[in-house]
């Protein structure tokens, strides 16, 4: 295939907040916990700070908002020590190379230490609003078995954060890093307790999201999207349908993993807790992808020990996990020239991931992009869950 | 012993590309400027020759990059055989 030029692209249009680009790669993947980005540029003026919101402009068409993660200022005798065309001087090229993370990157990777979440919310400690009730129980017990006093009541009972779901959960976090999020799908499930101490925000709120088989993508002006996964892509049957196609891939694969256990604890029920209200029991929930002709289970275990977990929890992590999987290997992939699809990106466009690259070869850029989309509709063969066993 | 300067070139090479800029327009960035003279001499006698060191030939002056000498049997000068030697000097500065 021919290399496709653009002599309407120039360093005009083509720019990182005012520095013309020489060479720019793009990846927007919705596995990925952010966007990532790496631009050439030509800086007059000196680099972008670190830490700087910058916007990318392709085409004159803004592709979103990031953060600068690391300004790289490279000299070479050999490759950058020029004469600029009218000067009498030879000097450096101010040649720039950035490390680029979509906007919102330092909020999100913030950890929620005792300094982001405020002391009296340290450690965090959320619990269901019945949860609450049976805490708020068990430790009336403790003060009228005289365990405890009124003021340790008091204390333990109000370390807890009690929510009505796992989207006050996902609000809350956010809210103390200071991160916008946007709600695209309900989060129908959540652990009955939760003390993401010292989790980076956006593992905190990508472990809430999975409980309903959701999960997170920072879109391009750093706002966290919080989206059904499964309902999103696994569906298959997506094309981005660009303009020219240059390149395409179809991908049939095994996939990596075809069944999936979620083990954990859960609650017992009310009646068979123990005075204080708290009893745990073994919970182990399964599920599997339909097989291909002899295709044999290959299986992964997820363990959660760390805070209890219901049925329906374990059995959407499972279904998210089984999905991601099948769909790596299930997936086309289309290549074509980029001008006119700045705007595709994961999530808007049901596409799993999108890469672009605009490259200067001296005379014109050449603009490409690459798209992975699903291709099938994952299917499931089964699913069980048990509560009370022995394993 | 009877020399004469045969030819003298002189050549100057530049390496630059093209960047594009936010006003839209392309700059040239010129690379480095390499200068040379390759000086070409006839005598009649044989010569010997060095590359490697500054020399000087024909009034010129540069480090040499290479040399080389044929003998023209076919040529005649104050009835001796015609050596002729090609010096390719390499110049400072950026004009030659």
């Amino acid at each position: 295939m021919s290399q496709v030029f653009f002599e309407n692209l120039t360093g005009a249009n083509c720019h990182l907040s005012g520095q013309a680009i020489v060479a720019l790669r793009v990846s927007e993947d919705v596995d990925a916990d952010y966007d990532t980005a790496s631009v050439v540029c030509i800086a007059p003026g000196g680099p972008h700070a670190k830490g700087a919101v910058v916007t990318t402009t392709e085409g004159g068409t803004s592709t979103g908002q990031w953060e600068v993660e690391d300004p790289i200022i490279s000299q070479s005798g050999e490759k950058t020590w020029r004469r600029k065309d009218g000067s009498v001087n030879y000097a450096h090229i101010p040649l720039v190379s950035y490390k680029l993370r979509r906007a919102g990157y330092m909020r999100a990777r913030s950890t929620l230490s005792k300094q982001v979440v405020g002391a009296d919310n340290y450690p965090p400690k959320f619990c269901t609003m019945s949860r609450f009730a049976a805490i708020t129980a068990g430790l009336q017990q403790l003060v009228t078995d005289r365990l405890i006093d009124v003021f340790e009541f008091q204390k333990q009972r109000s370390a807890w954060i009690p929510v009505h779901g796992a989207e006050y959960i996902a609000t809350r976090i956010a809210g103390w890093v200071g991160l916008s999020c946007s709600f695209r799908a309900r989060l129908t499930h959540c652990a009955d307790e939760y003390i993401p101490v010292d989790k980076p925000a956006i593992s905190a709120i990508r472990e809430v999201a999975s409980w309903s088989g959701a999960s997170v993508l920072l879109d391009r002006s750093g706002t966290l999207q919080i989206f059904n996964w499964q309902e999103t892509f696994g569906r298959g049957g997506s094309n981005p349908a660009l303009p020219a196609i240059t390149e395409y891939e179809r991908h049939d694969a095994l996939s990596s993993i075809n069944h999936v256990t979620v083990v954990g604890v859960t609650y017992a029920p009310p009646s068979t807790r123990d005075v204080y209200g708290n009893k745990l029991w073994p919970l182990e929930a399964t599920e599997q992808l339909a097989l291909a002709s002899s295709e044999r289970i290959v299986s992964e275990r997820i363990e959660i020990r760390t805070y209890p977990i219901t049925p329906n929890l374990a059995q959407s992590l499972a279904r998210e996990r089984l999905a991601r999987a099948y769909l790596q290997g299930n997936a086309s992939r289309w290549i074509g020239p980029a001008e006119g699809c700045q705007g595709m990106r994961p999530l808007e466009n049901r596409v799993l991931s999108v890469t672009r690259s605009l490259g200067w070869n001296g005379r014109a850029y050449r603009y490409e992009i690459a798209v992975k989309a699903a291709r099938g509709a994952v299917s499931f063969a089964g699913s069980g869950s048990s509560v009370g066993g022995w394993w | 012993m009877t020399v004469h300067t045969h030819g003298i070139e002189k050549a100057a090479k530049a390496d630059s590309e093209k960047l594009p800029d936010v006003s839209g327009t392309k700059i040239t960035y010129a690379g480095g400027v390499e200068c040379q003279i390759t000086v070409t001499e006839r005598r009649n006698d044989e010569p010997t020759i060095t590359a490697g060191a500054s020399v000087t030939v024909g009034g010129r002056t540069g480090v040499c990059e290479s040399a080389q000498a044929k003998l023209l049997p076919q040529y005649k000068l104050d009835g001796a055989v015609v050596w002729e030697t090609q010096h390719v000097l390499a110049v400072d500065g950026d004009t030659v």
